[in-house]
């Protein structure tokens, strides 16, 4: 009896495994609690440049400066208190559903409602200053880029799974990976990450990833 | 092909081939589990800085080995197989545990160094955490210093190595079993399938 057809009629899984050019990947950041989780379904990018310092280079190239962002900032920041009390009351009615808390709960979501109203179309114009500007100066990246992958191996692209673990081929050294999450905590931002593809197990997380405003 | 001459081919594949190793009664005694009429031989080709083998070593192994091991229905044969170029103190790892072996305590060994993998693999130099790892499994220092400084357990452990890439292995962990190769921590039920699978054929239920 051969057993070797055994082998081919398992369930594909992911691969589980270190090999010399595979990375295991995994995304970790502060849910609505602060607690660390796991994130599934980030789209994990692997291009074999750094994208931060090609828009650095073309941000310095730009024919204009980058639109202030101090006005912005403070209406996000305006934003990210009642956000976070309506995120507070929210839990707080989960865990105990007494008509106490369940109008906290809603004097909260008014508040953030109100706030939302009042911020929004002055944030929404500025957000649109910033994007129109990052889409001219940034306007050859993608030219850039398409001629780099040209030259070499094209990008890796995957997805995290339930547990935030993705395992992908690393094609060689100098790799980068990207990635972007939702900010549970402040809807104004994302998190990011630009980080060098090396070793056998990277951890994407607060650590090494900062949350950026997200002008679009 | 009979299952002994099969079971030799599997062997023959992944025995070291160190002069070391040879001159032993059975090299692989001291890194095996379970007893040898069981029908299913697994050989399991790891690294000790790999973190998933790690993840097989805690969340998988215990199960297997309550269930198939203990059972009778599995001989499990630890392989060691550092990828030196991603993992840069697994040998030192690997070392560690064979020279526990010699002491009757490889499994014990094998336990503790992957336990505390996330505070070893990270180190520049290992050496005197995994030092400290002997007096831990209580395990005496003068013959542990030596065989950690002889050249034969570094060759055993390379040709562990060699083996398993002759075996058709290139990541960690990866599963001989009775001729096929099945690589990644796979979950418990994988395992299952595969390991009841044969038993049943072999009829060793």
């Amino acid at each position: 009896m051969k057993f070797k057809a055994l082998f081919h009629s398992l369930p594909l899984v992911a691969l589980l495994a270190c090999g010399p050019d595979q990375a295991s990947i995994q995304v970790v950041i502060p849910d609505e609690a602060g607690a660390e989780a796991p994130v599934r379904g980030v789209r994990l990018v692997l291009v074999p440049y750094n994208r931060d310092s090609i828009l650095q280079v073309l941000e310095n190239r730009a024919p204009s400066p980058r639109p202030s962002t101090t006005e912005l900032d403070s209406l996000f920041q305006a934003f990210r208190e009642p956000f976070n009390a309506y995120l507070s009351a929210s839990r707080r009615l989960r865990e105990d559903s007494t008509a106490e808390t369940a109008a906290a709960a809603e004097s909260a979501r008014q508040e953030l409602a109100r706030v939302r109203a009042r911020i929004s179309p002055r944030a929404d114009s500025l957000r649109a200053r910033i994007a129109a500007w990052e889409d001219t100066a940034f306007a050859s990246y993608d030219s850039i880029t398409a001629s780099l992958v040209r030259r070499g191996q094209p990008a890796v692209i995957d997805s995290t799974r339930a547990d935030g673990w993705t395992t992908v081929t690393v094609p060689g050294k100098g790799w980068w990976v990207t990635a972007r999450a939702i900010n549970v905590q402040d809807p104004n931002t994302e998190w990011y990450w630009n980080v060098p593809a090396a070793g056998d197990t990277i951890h994407l997380s607060s650590r090494n990833g900062r949350p950026r405003p997200r002008f679009r | 092909m009979s299952r002994s001459t099969r079971c030799l081919l599997g062997a023959l594949l992944l025995l070291p081939g160190g002069a070391a190793a040879q001159s032993a009664a059975d090299p692989l005694a001291m890194r095996t589990l379970g007893r040898a009429t069981a029908p299913v031989t697994v050989y399991e080709m790891s690294d000790f800085q790999c973190p998933f083998c790690r993840r097989h070593a805690i969340e998988t192994f215990p199960t297997l080995e309550r269930e198939y091991i203990a059972t009778g229905k599995v001989r499990w044969i630890f392989i060691n197989f550092p990828l030196t170029s991603i993992h840069p103190n697994a040998v030192a790892a690997h070392e560690l545990a064979m020279c526990a072996g010699r002491q009757g305590k490889f499994w014990e060994a094998h336990n503790l160094v992957f336990r505390t993998q996330a505070t070893w693999s990270p180190l520049r130099d290992p050496g005197p955490f995994l030092t400290s790892l002997v007096d831990s499994l209580r395990l005496p220092k003068a013959p542990m210093a030596r065989c950690l400084e002889s050249a034969a357990t570094r060759q055993e452990v390379e040709s562990d190595t060699e083996g398993s890439i002759r075996a058709g292995a290139n990541s960690t962990p990866t599963f001989y079993i009775e001729g096929g190769l099945m690589a990644g921590a796979q979950p418990l039920p994988v395992f299952r399938k595969v390991l009841d699978s044969i038993v049943a054929v072999r009829g060793g239920r």
